[in-house]
């Protein structure tokens, strides 16, 4: 049962609670009290008909006794020959309007006069409903009887019955006027005092007796219904007054959870502790709209958060990815924004590096291919770390060959880059020695043996290549010589070419080998081997000004110390001269 | 007034000469004679009893001509003077006889009534009755 239904039964529960009360006041105490009024009344009417009927009983007993006594009933003793008794009973007859008939009966029982004329000179027998001794009037004697033969209808007639009220005889048990008894009637009864065997009742019709009370019912039961109705529509107009509100409130929290729009309000203008109820729930929805729309802002900023998180890391995967391509500096570079990524060029000076394993064919002809690429890529990986250690731009991997320049994007000075250079190609050389012991260790019997080759000079670097893509590398003459330079030098050396020599003669023993000619170029150009760790310490250099001279003492023969001597003879002659 | 009453009486006096009436008792009635004054003490109910037998008057009602003749030869009194009289005795419960409305009732009172005595034109006296007094 829904909580409209019960206020609206409670509130006609109420309001019937005064209406059931007098309902049953009137159905039980007041009709019982009704009844016994009724009743009362009854009996006191009852009372008055039956002294009316004594009144009458003592009248017809006075009159005939006052016949009785007349004079004129001395003639009995002459069998009222004269009809003077006769004639004086019918007038009394007449009078008394009696049905019935009054009897004079001489002392020996003989009907000397009556009214019914038809019984004169007969004898009676029985009581007489009401009799005198007759006595005469000059000696006293008893002479006779008057009696009276009497109906009761002379009594019934004094009863105005109709349908509601009721009076009857009762005699012998015989009821006059010979009517049913009605079953549903209030009744009373009592006897006549002259005649205590003569009862009478008064009976009343219960409907008639309660018709009023009856006639009051029915008007309360229709005031009672209609009562009833205003009350149950007022019942319900109330509740309805009282719940709008919650319902209201209901369907709208209802709809909120439905369409998810917190914007929806309940509008109730009202002041009580409802009104209150659907401000708070407003207060709370507003409460809700807005942490939603924060929650949705935040989620929102969460998710471009997230996406650009998303995006920032694999953009910071792609570019880790991507700077395994490049040289860390380019990568950078490009990536700290100093450098446009766009086709583009200019001229340096760098220093530039080609190293390749040596008959790299024939040495992994015999091999794996796994152990190939194995030993490839710690090469390849330990010369990159060596390479990056120096800050140097690994511009390409050419299959075993590796491309290096320094000198861009961040440049030392040119004398700087081109010691780093060297010394990062010995660096190399060393590590590929060492690498030899791991090499056979591991089993490798025919380890890499590498030869590098450098040159310093002009270079076109930049981003080669078209739009979509490019390229970012060195291209030049000096590109190719450093190239040639490389492919001349012997396993296990770094050659230099004079303009690279030229910048690092200072630090690094270096002695003159072949002469090479670069394609394109007329001159051929000189090129350099840099000694390396004892062999360099081995070397002597004597530099001033005008000269610098290199020499190794322990290689030096006797032909080679007088070559030597007639040599400086010859220099010293000359510029003294 | 007093002439025409005086004349009446004359008449009436002439017509008692004839003797035409007499009072009567039962047959069986043990009284055998009684005269005018005794008469006139029984029917004024002066007297109930000749000797140890009570007496029953009986009048004859109106004013029958026996009945007038009688009171004014026996009792010697008009209508008058009797109503006087009787109005009189009702104070000292002394009531006037009974009376019968007709000669035959008077006639069956007396045969039927022990004690009875009344008056009655001769012509109706028969074997029943016996005469006491004429007049």
């Amino acid at each position: 049962m829904s909580f409209k239904a019960k206020t609206i039964l409670l509130l006609i529960l109420l309001s019937l609670v005064p209406y059931v009360v007098t309902m049953t006041f009137l159905g039980n105490a007041y009709r019982n009290d009704v009844e016994n009024r009724l009743m009362e009344d009854m009996g006191h009417q009852l009372a008055i008909t039956i002294d009316r009927l004594d009144q009458s009983l003592q009248a017809l007993q006075n009159d005939i006794e006052f016949i009785a006594s007349l004079d004129i009933m001395n003639d009995v003793l002459t069998g009222d020959l004269d009809r003077r008794i006769v004639n004086l009973l019918l007038l009394k007859k007449d009078d008394l309007a009696l049905d019935g008939d009054f009897d004079v009966v001489d002392a020996s029982g003989l009907v000397v006069a009556s009214t019914a004329l038809d019984s004169i000179g007969s004898r009676i027998n029985g009581e007489p409903f009401m009799q005198v001794p007759l006595f005469s009037t000059f000696n006293d004697d008893n002479i006779g009887t008057l009696r009276v033969r009497y109906e009761m209808s002379n009594l019934t007639r004094y009863f105005a019955n109709d349908d509601n009220f009721r009076y009857a005889l009762l005699v012998d048990g015989e009821r006059y006027p010979a009517q049913m008894q009605s079953a549903d009637a209030l009744s009373v009864s009592g006897v006549i005092g002259l005649r205590p065997e003569i009862g009478i009742i008064f009976e009343q019709n219960r409907d008639f007796a309660f018709a009023v009370l009856d006639s009051f019912t029915r008007s309360f039961l229709i005031a009672l219904t209609i009562g009833t109705l205003i009350i149950s529509a007022i019942a319900f107009l109330a509740a309805s007054y009282i719940l709008r509100p919650i319902l209201l409130l209901s369907s709208t929290a209802r709809s909120i959870y439905k369409t998810h729009d917190y914007s929806q309000r309940v509008r109730v203008d009202r002041s009580d502790e409802i009104g209150n109820l659907a401000s708070a729930f407003n207060a709370m929805i507003q409460g809700m709209q807005d942490l939603i729309a924060r929650l949705k802002e935040e989620g929102e900023n969460r998710l471009k958060l997230a996406q650009e998180k998303n995006r920032a890391e694999m953009l910071q995967t792609l570019s880790n990815k991507l700077s395994k391509y490049l040289s860390p500096q380019i990568y950078e570079s490009i990536f700290s924004g100093e450098r446009d990524v766009k086709l583009g060029s200019s001229r340096k000076k760098l220093t530039i590096f080609f190293s390749d394993i040596v008959n790299f064919t024939g040495t992994t002809d015999q091999m794996e291919s796994e152990d190939l690429t194995a030993l490839l890529n710690q090469y390849l990986r330990e010369m990159t770390d060596i390479a990056l250690r120096y800050g140097a731009t690994v511009d390409k991997y050419i299959g075993d060959a590796i491309m290096i320049f320094f000198g861009d994007p961040h440049s030392r000075g040119v004398e700087e880059d081109a010691l780093l250079c060297v010394e990062m190609s010995l660096s190399m050389q060393r590590r590929v020695r060492e690498l030899h012991r791991e090499w056979r260790a591991a089993g490798y019997t025919k380890p890499f043996v590498i030869r590098v080759g450098i040159h310093t000079g002009y270079c076109t670097v930049g981003n080669f290549g078209t739009e979509s893509r490019m390229d970012y590398t060195i291209v030049g003459s000096a590109v190719n010589l450093a190239s040639r330079i490389e492919s001349t030098a012997e396993p296990g050396t770094v050659y230099i070419s004079e303009d690279t020599y030229l910048l690092v003669r200072e630090k690094f023993a270096s002695l003159p080998v072949s002469k090479v000619t670069p394609k394109g170029i007329s001159q051929p150009v000189q090129l350099y081997k840099v000694l390396m760790d004892e062999a360099a310490e081995r070397v002597k250099t004597l530099s001033q000004d005008g000269f610098q001279l290199q020499y190794q003492p322990e290689l030096l023969t006797a032909e080679s110390r007088e070559q030597l001597r007639l040599v400086l003879e010859k220099i010293t002659r000359e510029s003294s001269s | 007034m007093r002439i025409i009453l005086l004349l009446l009486s004359i008449a009436l006096v002439s017509v008692a000469e004839a003797a035409e009436y007499a009072v009567v008792v039962a047959r069986n009635s043990p009284i055998e004679a009684l005269d005018s004054e005794r008469l006139r003490d029984i029917f004024l109910r002066r007297r109930s009893f000749e000797g140890n037998i009570p007496l029953v008057p009986v009048n004859l009602l109106g004013e029958e001509a026996v009945r007038t003749q009688f009171e004014s030869q026996v009792l010697q009194m008009d209508r008058g003077q009797i109503n006087q009289y009787w109005v009189t005795s009702h104070f000292q419960g002394i009531k006037p006889p009974a009376t019968q409305a007709s000669l035959q009732s008077i006639k069956t009172f007396i045969e039927r009534v022990d004690g009875a005595i009344g008056y009655l034109p001769i012509s109706m006296v028969d074997d029943g009755l016996k005469v006491l007094h004429e007049f």
